[in-house]
C-alpha cells in the first residue's frame, strides 16, 4: 500500500494521473471516430443529415432504441447499452483447430453470442455500416470499406476463438492458460475475468475495446507491446 | 496418479499454481521481440500466430509462411526391413518448425509479407537450421502406435507407456493423428531446458522414454 501510495504520489507531482488503470485514449480520433470524413457512408442518404456524422449514433441511441426492424435481441440491456445497429444474420464458421480443445477435452464453441453479436454486426462484412436506427439501404460494408482492412467475415475458423467459457475449470484442464478468477488482468485493476470476461466468456471486448478507452493500436484494451495482452491469458 | 495429486497438493498448500511449464518462452531464443532484423512489430507470439486471418491449412492461427521445400526424409534400417512404414514429406506441426528451420524458408516472411529491416528474404542461417536434408535427423511425421512398437520390439507401447509428463507416450508427446513430430521432443514455447527440450535428457531419459534399450 506504500509503494502505492508513493506512485500515486509521484503520478500527481508528475501531472501524471493515467499512469495505472486510467482512461488514456478517447473514441475522437481513433477508427471507430465515425465523424471522419472517410466515413462517406455515415455523411450520406439514406441516414438522415441531422444525425450524419455521428460518433455514437451508428451503435447507440438515447431513445427508441432497437426500434429498426426484425432484430433479435432484448431491450433488456443484455447486449449493451442502448444498441442501435442491425444486427447480422450470419451462420458463422467456428474456430476448431486448437490443440486445447480438441485433445484435452476442452470447451466447445458454438456460435458467437454476447457482445461478440454486435461486434460482427459490422465486421463480418454482411451488414451495411450505415443499416442502425430504421435504415436498411446503406450500401458499405466491412468488406468494401478501407480496402477490407477491418473485415473478419463470416468465416471464424481463422480467427481466436470468442464465446466459449474460460474459468477456473478450463485453466486446468489447459495448463497453458492462467486461472482467470486469480490472475491480474492488467487492465484495470481486477482479473481476466472481472475485467476481460463477459460472463466468463471470452468475447471480443475481451482483446478490444471498440471506444478505444487504452489509446492503442488497433482498440486494443492494452498495449500489445512483447505480446503481453497475449501473455495475459497464455501461460507461456 | 498418486504422485500427479501429491504435486498439485503441495501446490495448493503453498499457494503455488501448479506449473507443469514455466512460462519461459519470454528470453528465449523464441523471443522475437529482441529479433529486430527480421521482426519490428514489437511482438512475441506474432512471427508464428495471430488473432486474425492466419492460414487455414495450419494450427494453431498460424501466421508465417509454411515452407515449400520437398526434403529428402530418414531411410533408418528398421523401419523397412520390419514391415515398419517409410518416413513420407515432414507434415503436421514439423512443417511449421522447419517454415523457419529448413534454413531455405524466409523467417521474416509472416503476416503475409515479408518484415523486419530489410525486405529481403532471411533464410536462418544459424546452427539451428536442420536443412532440407532429413535424412540424418531422427525420423519425424510418422505414426508412432502400438503395431510399430510391436514390429519394431525395441520400442514403448506408446500407448501405454507412462511418458513422466503426466500421461502417456501418446497421450503428451504425439499429435492427433499418433504421429511422432518436432514437438514430440520440444516445448517450442518453452526454454527452462536446454535446446527447449519437453523434459530432461540427463542420463538420455528423453531418448528411453521411447527406446526400450
Amino acid at each position: 500500500m506504500r509503494f502505492k501510495s508513493l506512485l500515486i504520489a509521484s503520478s500527481i507531482a508528475l501531472g501524471v494521473t493515467q499512469l495505472c488503470y486510467g482512461q488514456a485514449g478517447t473514441i475522437v480520433g481513433s477508427k471507430h471516430d465515425f465523424s471522419l470524413s472517410n466515413n462517406t457512408w455515415n455523411f450520406t442518404s439514406p441516414i438522415s443529415s441531422y444525425i450524419q456524422g455521428q460518433i455514437c449514433r451508428p451503435c447507440h441511441a438515447p431513445h427508441n432504441t432497437n426500434s429498426g426492424s426484425s432484430w433479435t435481441f432484448d431491450n433488456a440491456g443484455t447486449f449493451g447499452p442502448l444498441w442501435d445497429h442491425s444486427q447480422s444474420s450470419a451462420n458463422y464458421t467456428i474456430y476448431s483447430q486448437g490443440y486445447n480443445f480438441w485433445k484435452e477435452g476442452g470447451t466447445t464453441i458454438g456460435q458467437p453470442d454476447g457482445t461478440s453479436k454486435l461486434c460482427l454486426s459490422c465486421h463480418d462484412g454482411t451488414v451495411a455500416l450505415a443499416n442502425f436506427r430504421t435504415y436498411t439501404t446503406g450500401t458499405t460494408t466491412m468488406a468494401n470499406f478501407d480496402g477490407g482492412a477491418a473485415n473478419l467475415g463470416t468465416d471464424l475458423s481463422t480467427t481466436h476463438p470468442i464465446s466459449f467459457t474460460y474459468n477456473q475449470a478450463l485453466a486446468t484442464i489447459d495448463h497453458k492458460i492462467w486461472d482467470p478468477t486469480t490472475t491480474p488482468s492488467g487492465v484495470h485493476s481486477g482479473t481476466i475475468e472481472t475485467d476481460m470476461l463477459e460472463n466468463d466468456k471470452v468475447q471480443c471486448n475481451s482483446c478490444h475495446d471498440p471506444h478505444n478507452g487504452a489509446g492503442v493500436t488497433h482498440l486494443l484494451i492494452k498495449s500489445n507491446v512483447g505480446s503481453a495482452l497475449c501473455f495475459t491469458c497464455h501461460k507461456l | 496418479m498418486k504422485l500427479k495429486k501429491l504435486v498439485l497438493l503441495c501446490s495448493l498448500v503453498l499457494g503455488l499454481v501448479p506449473l507443469s511449464k514455466g512460462q519461459n518462452i519470454r528470453g528465449s531464443s523464441h523471443d522475437f521481440t529482441t529479433k529486430t532484423q527480421y521482426n519490428t512489430t514489437g511482438e512475441l507470439c506474432i512471427v508464428c500466430h495471430a488473432p486474425h486471418g492466419t492460414d487455414p491449412t495450419a494450427v494453431p492461427l498460424w501466421n508465417h509462411n509454411i515452407t515449400s521445400q520437398i526434403f529428402s526424409t530418414y531411410i533408418g534400417y528398421k523401419f523397412p526391413t520390419r514391415g515398419g512404414l517409410s518416413i513420407t514429406q515432414p507434415d503436421g506441426a514439423s512443417k511449421l518448425c522447419l517454415s523457419c528451420h529448413d534454413g531455405v524458408s524466409a523467417i521474416n516472411q509472416f503476416g503475409g509479407m515479408m518484415q523486419g529491416t530489410s525486405a529481403a528474404p532471411q533464410p536462418l542461417t544459424t546452427n539451428d537450421r536442420m536443412g532440407t536434408d532429413l535424412t540424418n535427423d531422427h525420423p519425424i511425421s510418422f505414426v508412432y502406435n502400438t503395431t510399430l512398437a510391436l514390429l519394431d520390439g525395441q520400442l514403448h507401447d506408446p500407448s501405454t507407456t507412462p511418458s513422466s509428463l503426466g500421461g502417456t507416450i501418446a497421450t503428451d508427446m504425439l499429435d492427433i493423428n499418433s504421429k511422432l513430430q518436432c514437438p514430440s521432443c520440444h516445448e517450442v514455447h518453452d526454454q527452462t531446458i536446454s535446446k527447449f527440450l519437453k523434459m530432461s535428457n540427463s542420463a538420455s531419459a528423453l531418448c528411453l522414454t521411447c527406446h526400450a534399450k
